[in-house]
């Protein structure tokens, strides 16, 4: 039986307005992710270095339409320690992605896209695990990065979720006169045309 | 800036879970939830963070003598290759090119900084949050391990924070290496005996006029400062500005070759009488700004008052139509009322008359039994009225 760590780690994108880069985790190793699945550091590597072997660098899609959407996978790298400077999680696959077409990079700004998701071919082997599942969350959202309506600000938010990591009832409370919903728990719903992404710390440590 | 993060409490529970293996990534996809449910978390690429990190260009000050293209083409300037050149203010001593609108800033996170030894510098600031500014050059590391603030009073000590670097930068700190970057020159030009007179002038003047500049392109910064933040406190400043290089000045040692001024008292003198020139002239310009600035407004005002007048006019004017337009539409109203009445009268004259006769049939018919056709082939059935008095249905109408 295998113990898989559910404890949620800050995941990094750094990004720069000039260069209009993003970084983010592609996967990371003993993570339950939506569909209860979860891979190995080792795994993790191969799947990391055959993308690469394979030269697909500009195999960016946008919400797996499996279509290049010009985007460029610019830097890919597997994260060896465990205090990581950008709190990437040890094991981790992170790609840096050059965001180069304007309206993706708009849809970075204004929260439509918030994160790296992967589509291909895998094996799912069966298994019970120990899983450490998130009960209740409190704190603090990102700030905004589309001033277009609203200045930059943040909202505090107080979530109660299911063992599947759902999330039941949420409470995000008002700034700047309004609110948002929050049904996932990496980012609040849109509204005035922005959004706010959570990142989520384990408090238990 | 720390990191906003949110908190979560962990239960461990037994679950059934698939592990992948031998995955073959064909995309790798921007989505709005990642897989793994955590965001993108944003950081800005240079790690500065802090009041330095969005460090924008509001405008470049360049001594008259240079050239823009040929700084940008021949000197580690060539970053500045997108800067703008449409908006160009020209000054007695040097051009400066407004890449921003100053009231766009953070007034308090205004400052300078040094581009280049030969006399360019920028005003730099943080975008004011309420704000929008698209394409706007912004300072890389080096050049931010150089800003300084402009605090209103220049006298005071205001500290930029550099994150990196644990010594405060001051205005006066900055003033003062200018300053005494300028009075080494005089004094080592002073000194070499070999050099002529001409070479002499020639160094010293340089190094005069690039104090100069930086301290003209200072005062009107922090003036343009203080006129947005609607204080008008420049000519106190310039005072003290000038009490404050006389003093420097009094610290010059005396001695050495006194070709170019007699002493330093003359010396003193002469950059005393050059700054107090330069206050006459900002005060006259400034009069004659606040002068012309009241005629527009008087003018404004007048136009204002001609338009408010018309307005007032129109308004009355409308209001007559419109009270005009009510009481035709009254009047065609009741005119449309009356035609209205007159036809139902007609029309009820008729109907009472038919009525009427038809009142006096049934009378005559009395009580008297009808016969009911059967309309399927039935045997035809007697049918009696019962009630012989007839009630008419407009009864109501006629009484």
């Amino acid at each position: 039986m295998y113990t898989l760590k559910y404890d949620f780690k800050k995941k990094i994108v750094v990004k720069s307005e000039e260069e209009r880069l993003v970084y983010g985790e592609v996967y990371v190793p003993y993570h339950l992710d939506s569909d209860e699945e979860a891979m190995t550091a080792d795994e993790i590597k191969k799947m990391a270095h055959n993308f690469l072997k394979s030269g697909n660098i500009n195999k960016i899609d946008i919400n797996h339409n499996y279509e290049e959407s010009g985007c460029v996978v610019v830097e890919s790298f597997l994260v060896r320690g465990d205090n990581d400077p950008d709190n990437f999680v040890k094991g981790a696959w992170v790609i840096g992605a050059n965001i180069i077409p304007d309206e993706h990079w708009e849809g970075v700004k204004k929260g439509d896209f918030n994160g790296f998701s992967f589509g291909g071919e895998a094996f799912a082997v069966p298994t019970k695990a120990i899983v450490n599942v998130a009960k209740r969350a409190a704190g603090e959202t990102e700030e905004s990065l589309n001033t277009n309506l609203v200045p930059i600000h943040s909202h505090e938010i107080a979530l109660i979720l299911d063992e599947q990591g759902r999330v039941l009832s949420g409470v995000v409370n008002e700034a700047f006169g309004h609110t948002h919903s929050i049904n996932k728990i990496s980012s609040t719903e849109k509204f005035l045309d922005h959004n706010h992404r959570v990142v989520l710390v384990n408090s238990n440590g | 800036m720390g990191k906003k993060v949110v908190e979560i409490i962990t239960d461990t529970v037994q679950k059934d879970v698939s592990f992948l293996t031998d995955v073959s990534v064909k995309f790798v996809s921007l989505v709005k939830h990642g897989a793994n449910r955590t965001p993108f978390k944003i950081v800005k690429s240079d790690n500065i963070g802090g009041v330095l990190d969005t460090m924008v260009i509001q405008s470049i000050l360049i001594p008259k003598e240079q050239n823009f293209d040929a700084l940008v083409a021949n000197s580690n300037l060539n970053w500045l290759v997108d800067a703008k050149k449409e908006n160009f203010e020209e000054y007695e001593e040097y051009g400066k090119y407004v890449q921003v609108p100053i009231e766009k800033f953070d007034q308090n996170s205004l400052g300078m900084v040094k581009l280049h030894d030969s006399g360019v510098w920028a005003v730099v600031g943080k975008i004011d949050k309420t704000h929008k500014v698209e394409n706007a050059l912004t300072l890389g590391k080096k050049e931010l391990a150089k800003y300084m603030q402009i605090p209103v009073a220049p006298g005071n000590a205001i500290v930029a924070e550099v994150k990196y670097d644990p010594m405060p930068i001051t205005f006066n700190e900055v003033f003062e290496k200018e300053l005494y970057s300028f009075l080494d020159v005089v004094r080592g030009t002073l000194s070499q005996s070999s050099a002529t007179h001409k070479q002499r002038r020639k160094g010293i003047l340089g190094a005069f006029n690039a104090f100069r500049d930086f301290t003209l392109m200072g005062l009107d910064t922090i003036a343009s400062k203080e006129n947005t933040n609607k204080e008008d406190k420049e000519l106190n400043k310039l005072d003290e500005k000038i009490s404050q290089i006389t003093e420097i000045l009094k610290t010059l040692e005396k001695g050495g070759d006194t070709m170019l001024f007699k002493d330093n008292e003359e010396f003193e003198k002469a950059v005393s009488t050059y700054l107090e020139k330069r206050e006459t002239e900002a005060k006259a310009k400034e009069d004659a700004k606040a002068k012309e600035e009241a005629e527009l407004k008087a003018k404004t005002d007048a136009e204002a008052k001609v338009v408010e007048e018309a307005k007032a006019k129109e308004d009355a004017k409308a209001k007559e139509e419109a009270e005009l337009k009510a009481k035709t539409d009254a009047e065609t109203k009741v005119s449309k009322e009356k035609e209205t009445l007159a036809t139902l009268t007609e029309q009820l004259t008729t109907i009472s008359s038919k009525v009427k006769e038809l009142t006096e049939k049934q009378d005559k018919i009395g009580n008297q039994l009808t016969t009911i056709p059967a309309t399927n082939g039935a045997e035809e059935k007697p049918v009696e009225k019962k009630d012989t008095k007839s009630v008419s249905v407009f009864s109501g109408i006629l009484n």
